[in-house]
């Protein structure tokens, strides 16, 4: 029990440390593994396999989970998932002393019907595990809204503190400091959809106040994937029936793993070894152990669903798809670099927002609708909110399913994003006949991809200004959008990045 | 002297001091006359030492003991804007940066802050200008390299400015007891040179693509509240092409000089001669020369060194 609390608690925090590692601290390569967790996730290994994308060798490591799952069972969703111990911490905080409702139970089976929905559409390029893939769904919701929420909190806390002056300061400042340098980012951090992501994640801890474990009972794909493989785990709970005189067990199991008047026998695929039946047993009669012959219970899933859940997977598909490729990415749709063609990149992406928390200008964005309905999560780049660093690749370096590829950064630096365009009806030079030239000064690229050539302009008098009219040379531009995002006209911006017959479509 | 002689004198003493009445210019006439300033001098060293070129150049003006005191706070703010090495020279050199530093503590500075707003992300260019490893490898606590505090820019009016009446600025080089620039001498198509007065954008808060239109005046204004007491340009090399950022080394022009001095104009205005170009071809030394900060001709700029 404390042993198991301890490493719940202790892959919670790796999970929390590894999210803050995940920034820039001086160094060109970050120097935590950051995506470990991802690394370990056989839903992401079987998605990348499914979708037959290249394979991504740093997931072959997920096999040792599985690997032990067969020896003790679903011991990740007890022991290990992130999600899972944030579930049982809110749980604790907020519904305590509920009774289960008994619909996880009964919707039990979903999890694997939405596992055989994701996995079958997967085998058809659409790539939807990363929704509902428990670790994605956290480091997203930590991403876009929780750390962004904390740090807004804090900076604002230290701002109202530090205008009121000493002697506040004192003690505000010198805690600020030590917060900087530990928990809170850099600069301050903005993301897209943030009540749209808290929605879902508020969802996802709410169904606790229904049952215990909701999520990872009747939802969680992963846990389905685990519980598939528990099955035929080394390790038994005993006994497999109930006991006649005792139903204690029954109402400890906050899986509903127990054999009971509904369950035939013990749910290997369910128990995620607790072990709280073994610790509260008042007849000592639970024990844990290898080689049991006893019978395993069947896993009914019901033929007809699971054709029908593979179906549904197959048929939306091609529905998903026919929404993404008739819309065509939209013009402003800028993907991260190396991201390659659209298609490719949505079948790769499993939308866990690393990305997005380690791009050091805050660029990087999750899409809601502009990519169709299967890219929901993905990111792009919107230069108003941050370029992309020309000398930086850590996208890369986190991304757990190669979507953003690692490449030299000498091949990142010349391959377009996307193209700068002037909008001469806006530009401040072509509009005011007056001087700017801010997106050219700020051109990363060498020889500059912004140039300028002597104009003359009319002014609001009448008068003509020669002036310098900036212009881009869009076979320089490689479309990082330091110019949208520097530009002084207000609003958005007077250049501004767009795909582009250079972008692969 | 008889009585006729004494009468002659006194009467010529009075037909001069009656035209020396009628002679004598109205106030406003005086004031527009020049003000005889004593010319600025700028000091000059020329070597591959960069810390020597320093060292020398100050030592020309009388010394960092002239400008720092015992026990005093000083802001160092080099240009270390970009996210580029010191061989694209488009950022202070750090061996300068670190010797100015190591001088401030020499003449007893009771703290040292090395810091600029940056316009490639902070944490990146602090480190890939070499910058701060430089001024850290001094192993002396009183140095400091610090990020800008979004917090501490003050917004102030400019008081004789002509474009720029109000502005944030930051309150840590504001209270300062000593301010030293350290700029490095490089292209940049909208101000066409950025040199030492066109570096205190880096000292400056708000908006500042938005300062870019009407640049030239704005630049000027802004030194009307900035006025570092010592200004030093690093034109160990210089950039020459594809300004402020620059990128690739043939745009780089080695030129083993370090200059110093207090009058920015005058330092701005020899700048240009690096280029080929002359003070008056650099719009904020003219409207800088024009608000009074200092002077533009190279004529009466008196240089030291070498």
């Amino acid at each position: 029990m404390v042993i198991r609390r301890a490493s719940q608690l202790l892959f919670f925090f790796l999970f929390l440390l590894l999210f803050l590692k995940a920034e820039y601290a001086g160094q060109e390569v970050l120097a935590w593994p950051v995506d470990l967790f991802f690394r370990f996730d056989p839903l992401l290994l079987a998605v990348n396999l499914l979708t037959r994308s290249s394979l991504v060798y740093a997931l072959l490591w997920s096999l040792v989970f599985v690997g032990l799952t067969l020896i003790f069972g679903r011991f990740f969703c007890g022991w290990v998932c992130p999600l899972g111990t944030t579930l049982d911490g809110f749980r604790h905080l907020l519904f305590k002393n509920r009774t289960d409702q008994g619909l996880a139970d009964r919707y039990r089976r979903v999890k694997y019907y939405l596992l055989f929905g994701l996995l079958a559409a997967a085998g058809f390029s659409v790539n939807l595990a990363g929704l509902f893939d428990p670790l994605c769904l956290l480091y997203r919701s930590i991403t876009i809204v929780l750390y962004p929420a904390l740090g807004y909190g804090l900076e604002s806390l230290a701002t109202q503190a530090y205008r009121w002056g000493k002697p506040l300061t004192y003690v505000s400042e010198p805690f600020y400091v030590f917060l900087k340098a530990t928990i809170l980012p850099f600069k301050p951090l903005v993301y897209l959809m943030p009540l749209f992501t808290l929605g879902l994640f508020v969802l996802v801890v709410g169904l606790e106040a229904v049952d215990r474990r909701f999520w990872c009972r009747a939802l969680c794909p992963l846990g389905a994937l685990y519980g598939l493989l528990a099955r035929f785990a080394g390790l038994r709970r005993l006994p497999v029936k109930s006991c006649p005189d005792c139903g204690d067990c029954q109402a400890l199991c906050k899986m509903g793993a127990v054999a009971s008047e509904s369950n035939p026998g013990h749910q290997a695929a369910e128990c995620q070894l607790c072990l709280n039946c073994l610790a509260h047993c008042p007849h000592n009669r639970v024990s844990f152990v290898w080689g049991s012959r006893a019978k395993r219970p069947e896993l009914d899933l019901g033929r007809r669903q699971v054709v029908l859940a593979l179906g549904t997977g197959i048929a939306l598909a091609p529905l998903l798809r026919l929404g993404s490729v008739a819309r065509r990415p939209g013009e402003f749709l800028i993907r991260p670099p190396g991201a390659g063609a659209e298609a490719d990149f949505l079948a790769r992406c499993v939308r866990c927002g690393q990305c997005m928390k380690v791009c050091p200008t805050n660029g990087l964005q999750p899409t809601l609708w502009e990519a169709g309905l299967d890219g929901l999560y993905t990111p792009r780049l919107v230069p108003r909110l941050g370029y992309c660093e020309y000398a930086c690749n850590l996208c890369s370096q986190v991304c757990p399913t190669s979507a953003i590829p690692a490449m030299d950064l000498e091949v990142k630096q010349s391959s377009p994003l996307g193209t700068a365009f002037i909008d001469p009806s806006r530009c401040i030079v072509y509009t005011e006949g007056r001087g700017c030239l801010v997106c050219e000064e700020h051109c990363p690229v060498a020889p500059k991809a912004i140039i300028f050539h002597d104009g003359q302009v009319r002014d609001a008098n009448g008068q003509l200004n020669t002036v310098k009219l900036p212009v881009v040379v869009a076979d320089r531009c490689i479309g990082c959008g330091v110019c949208e995002n520097k530009c002084p006209v207000g609003g958005a911006a007077a250049i501004r990045v767009k795909r582009s017959l250079r972008v692969e479509l | 002297m008889n009585r006729r002689e004494f009468l002659k004198q006194v009467a010529a003493l009075g037909v001069l001091a009656g035209a020396g009445r009628i002679l004598t210019m109205p106030a406003e006439l005086l004031a527009m006359a020049p003000k005889k300033k004593p010319s600025p001098t700028l000091a000059r060293a020329t070597g591959t030492n960069y810390a020597h070129l320093v060292g020398d150049s100050i030592q020309a003006l009388g010394g960092m003991k002239k400008f720092v005191h015992s026990g005093e706070t000083v802001v160092v703010k080099p240009n270390m804007a970009w996210d580029q090495p010191p061989e694209m020279a488009a950022n202070v050199h750090p061996i300068v940066v670190r010797k100015v530093v190591e001088l401030c503590l020499e003449a007893g500075a009771k703290k040292v802050k090395v810091l600029d707003r940056t316009c490639h992300d902070a944490r990146r260019t602090y480190v890939n200008s070499g910058i701060k490893a430089a001024v850290e490898g001094i192993k002396d606590n009183r140095a400091v390299v610090e990020f800008v505090d979004e917090r501490r820019f003050v917004e102030l009016d400019i008081e004789g400015a002509k474009a720029l009446k109000r502005w944030s600025f930051y309150q840590d080089i504001l209270e300062a007891d000593r301010f030293i620039n350290i700029a490095i001498a490089k292209t940049h198509s909208e101000a066409k040179l950025t040199l030492t007065m066109k570096n205190m954008m880096g000292a400056i808060g708000g908006w500042r693509g938005r300062i870019h239109v009407g640049l030239q005046q704005n630049i000027a204004d802004m030194n009307l509240v900035l006025r570092p007491d010592l200004h030093i340009l690093d034109a160990t090399r210089i950039l020459t092409q594809n300004g402020p950022t620059g990128g690739k080394l043939e745009y780089v022009k080695v030129k083993n000089q370090v200059i110093a001095g207090t009058d920015p104009v005058a330092l701005d205005a020899y700048g240009t001669t690096l280029f080929g170009m002359q003070p008056q071809d650099i719009g904020h030394i003219v409207k800088a020369y024009e608000l009074g900060l200092g002077e533009m001709d190279l004529k009466n700029i008196k240089m030291l060194g070498t």
